[in-house]
């Protein structure tokens, strides 16, 4: 194709043309009104004229870098400058390519997506191709604690915003061919980069394709967490139960992809997703692995009881006291009884009261800024506490369920399960206002049905327990020995 | 495909054959030599199941309704085939009845009996809609969960100081006749003859095979279990009350005082009544819409599923005016019906004998 060629300018084409003020008018109708898009013109030796596109903010770009660009780009056209060819194209490769990746493009629309996931363009008037380097550095946090997930002994770093950060977390803890991370994009705005990690040859093949398939089924405009995805590959979507597992803990993922599971790292979020997700599994932390197994056993057989009991305790106080009062011991009767006699409300409505309040502080908490939270525990306290006991709204003894109620749901590991839970408590609550203990077995019968039928990623939630794989129960009952451990085929890293 | 784990059919099993003695007792009549009644049951019925296991094994492939017609031909065979899912939903109706009677004179004193038959109907339905995988599942999960509780509850009858051993003897003082007399029938037919409904279960079992040692271990576990409470409940309250109660295993759980601390603790047995008739009646009604799907050539069992439900609760508000009524008629009729008799013990051995001739001559 001859320089300055003006007659194939295709404005609005896909192909490019020789032109640089063609070019340049292209993108800038392409970017109209982008003002973080930065052109630089520069002049070669040769008066030859180009210009750099990028992004301001996205690409690791300074006045230095840009005038080392130049000079290196002009040293590799001074025999030639004629056409493009192989030659210069392997020319600038060899002089640039030790410190970014670059590429070349013939194609606008590619181009245009390339700048805007933050590489730089090169335009050289006379040259149909555009050069385009590769020097994304985005600004992040650097790298933290998690703050959802702490632990007491474990490492410290947590995973943050930038996906290749991300997996680099992952790949320092296992330095082998087998770990395998495949890209994705999804979302039609964002663009979004999604990584796909596994060990080959212990995560099952029809599970990464069903992995794979899923993901590169999604179609929405935008990602903005990683919770869109949750949502977009998940099987049964009407479920109050997370069937994928969330965390911000390398370590926990490392230790999963050792299990078989698949990860599926998304960009700009900390929370990676594991699936398949099931029960127990979302009842562990990886600190059961770092403490003494005695310990860790314990820990996890109080977290079954937290689990039950931040489910029934609740309704269980509305299902006695309204129905069932001979079930409770005669002297702790009456002491329940006189604590009740000022309170105007049936067991129900003050239960139901309470957990309303403490759930709306906690969300307060939650999300007011930090200096201010200080104050929600502060009327906390007055509100659900001895206050309301002195003013005859509740009585004490319910005071002590709802506060037991609150520790136990605070002991769940995973955050998204916790809310499950504490969702599920209101629908209890109902049942046992109105049927009583009968009620509580009746709901708590649809309950199991419902998490025994339900899968994820093939896998049953509710495995190895039901259906029963006796050999896998010692690491989810309670934490054997690791000498014990390493003899099943699937152990936990 | 729906289908069950070996583990899970004998979880289910155990369950359904304990099923609702837990609250009724088993072979009562007998007073204190019902133990004994119970393994002689046991043993006879552990005959009876041999016999289904047998013409499910010599019909390979087919579900037990479906050898009917394979072995008697379609004028004879479909005709005797439909009267099982008849069959099936009447005694899904009266453990529905069961319900209706136990709950509201005991835990909801003041709830209108078809609301609380209504939300059991709800989660039968349910579970129906799920399937037996799930069903199995949920067995699995419970039973060793139904094990701990009844360890601690023995722990704590013993610790209440009630169990008197002397209680238990003479044994046989009164002769062979009373144990005979509640043997057969009706020992037989409780829990032994009525695991019919289970047959139709046994063709979902995966991976195939064993299902008759299944079978056998569960009947062997349920029959000492029953035997064990029996014995417990003799040696707690005398032959005379045991005889009349009309819960005496309700009347157990009543029984438990730990330091006035641990008392009345009935609320539990209804429970586990409740959940043990909810086991019961959906392998009922599981049997019957899979029996009528096999009979209708219907693609999915799925659409008889309500109606069935609807019967079933039909059948249980309406089937006794009160207990009395309601006990007698298990009693005193039910086992000496010759729909019963036949059904469960005659046409299977002409069935099992059929198809071996059959198959001897092929």
């Amino acid at each position: 194709m001859a320089p300055n060629g003006q007659g194939d300018s295709t404005a609005g084409n896909d192909k490019l043309s020789a032109d640089l003020d063609t070019n340049l008018k292209q993108f800038q109708a392409v970017f109209d009104k982008c003002g973080d898009i930065q052109y630089r013109p520069f002049e070669l030796n040769e008066a030859l004229l180009g210009t750099f596109i990028f992004l301001s903010g996205l690409g690791n770009i300074n006045a230095v870098n840009m005038d080392l660009l130049r000079n290196a780009i002009e040293s590799s056209l001074i025999e030639q400058s004629e056409a493009l060819t192989e030659d210069i194209k392997a020319a600038i490769h060899s002089k640039l390519g030790f410190t970014s990746q670059t590429s070349w493009s013939d194609d606008f629309q590619a181009s245009v997506d390339k700048i805007l996931a933050g590489e730089l363009a090169v335009l050289l008037d006379g040259f149909t191709s555009i050069l385009l380097l590769n020097v994304k550095e985005l600004d992040t946090r650097s790298i933290e604690e998690p703050a959802t997930e702490s632990v007491i002994r474990g490492p410290r770093d947590g995973f943050q915003e930038n996906i290749s950060t991300n997996i680099s977390l992952i790949r320092r803890r296992l330095k082998t061919t087998q770990l395998k991370l495949e890209m994705f994009t999804a979302g039609k705005l964002s663009v979004t980069d999604i990584a796909i990690a596994y060990l080959e040859g212990i995560a099952e093949e029809s599970l990464i394709a069903e992995v794979k398939e899923r993901v590169g089924r999604i179609k929405i405009d935008a990602i903005l967490e990683s919770g869109y995805v949750e949502e977009l590959i998940e099987d049964n979507s009407v479920s109050p139960f997370p069937q994928v597992m969330v965390t911000e803990r390398p370590d926990k993922v490392v230790g999963n992809l050792l299990e078989g599971k698949v990860a599926i790292i998304v960009d700009n979020t900390p929370f990676v997703i594991v699936v398949p997700g099931t029960f127990f599994q979302l009842l562990q932390t990886p600190e059961d692995y770092y403490q003494r197994y005695f310990v860790a056993s314990a820990i996890r057989i109080l977290r079954f009881i937290a689990v039950v009991s931040s489910l029934l305790l609740p309704s269980l106080y509305i299902a006695l006291t309204t129905y069932h009062h001979e079930m409770i011991p005669t002297m702790l009767l009456i002491s329940i009884a006189s604590s009740r006699e000022t309170v105007p409300f049936p067991a129900f409505v003050e239960a139901m009261l309470m957990e309303v309040a403490f759930e709306g502080l906690r969300e307060a908490g939650v999300r007011l800024p930090r200096p201010v939270g200080q104050g929600v525990s502060i009327v906390g306290a007055l509100v659900i506490g001895q206050a309301a006991v002195a003013a005859g709204i509740v009585s004490s003894p319910l005071l002590i369920i709802v506060s037991m109620t609150g520790i136990a749901s605070f002991l769940f590991p995973s955050f998204q399960l916790g809310l499950a839970f504490r969702l599920l408590r209101f629908p209890m609550m109902i049942a046992a206002a109105t049927f009583g203990l009968y009620g509580i077995l009746m709901l708590m019968l649809m309950l199991l049905l419902h998490m025994l039928h339900l899968q994820s990623f093939g896998v049953p939630y509710m495995s190895p327990l039901s259906p029963l794989r006796a050999g896998e129960l010692k690491d989810v009952l309670y934490r054997a020995n690791w000498l014990k451990m390493s003899k099943s085929s699937k152990s936990r890293g | 495909m729906d289908t069950i784990s070996r583990h899970q059919l004998l979880a289910v099993s155990i369950i359904y054959q304990i099923g609702t003695t837990i609250i009724f007792g088993f072979a009562s009549g007998a007073g204190r030599d019902s133990w004994l009644a119970v393994l002689i049951s046991t043993m006879l019925g552990l005959a009876i199941i041999m016999v289904y296991v047998s013409v499910t094994q010599l019909n390979p492939g087919l579900t037990y309704i479906e050898c009917y017609p394979k072995q008697f031909g379609k004028w004879l065979g479909t005709p005797i085939a439909w009267l099982h899912p008849l069959l099936f939903l009447y005694i899904a109706g009266r453990i529905v009845a069961d319900i209706n009677n136990l709950v509201p004179s005991t835990i909801l004193p003041g709830t209108p009996p078809w609301s609380i038959l209504t939300i059991f109907m709800i989660v039968i339905g349910y579970s129906l809609f799920l399937g037996l995988k799930v069903m199995g599942r949920l067995a699995e999960i419970i039973l060793p969960l139904l094990g701990i509780i009844y360890i601690a509850e023995v722990v704590l009858i013993i610790s209440s100081g009630v169990v008197d051993l002397d209680n238990l003897f003479p044994l046989l003082d009164k002769g062979w006749n009373r144990v005979w007399k509640v043997v057969w029938p009706l020992g037989v037919i409780q829990s032994y003859g009525e695991s019919l409904a289970l047959a139709m279960v046994w063709t979902s079992v995966r991976p195939k095979g064993r299902v008759g040692r299944t079978m056998v271990l569960s009947t062997l576990l349920a029959g000492s279990f029953i035997a064990f409470t029996d014995a417990m409940a003799i040696s707690v309250f005398g032959e005379e009350i045991f005889k009349r109660a009309t819960y005496p295993m309700y009347a157990l759980i009543q029984a438990i005082n730990v330091a006035d601390f641990i008392t009345q603790l009935d609320a539990t047995g209804v429970l586990y009544f409740c959940f043990m008739a909810f086991l019961k009646t959906f392998i009922y009604l599981y049997a019957a819409v899979r029996s009528i799907q096999k009979l209708t050539y219907a693609q999915s069992i799925r659409s008889f599923i309500i109606p069935v439900c609807v019967i079933a609760f039909v059948l249980g508000l309406t089937m006794a005016p009160n207990v009395i009524a309601h006990i007698t008629v298990v009693e005193k009729i039910v086992p000496y019906s010759p729909i019963y008799l036949s059904l469960m013990i005659f046409i299977p051995m002409v069935l099992m004998a059929v198809s071996w001739l059959r198959r001897k001559a092929a």
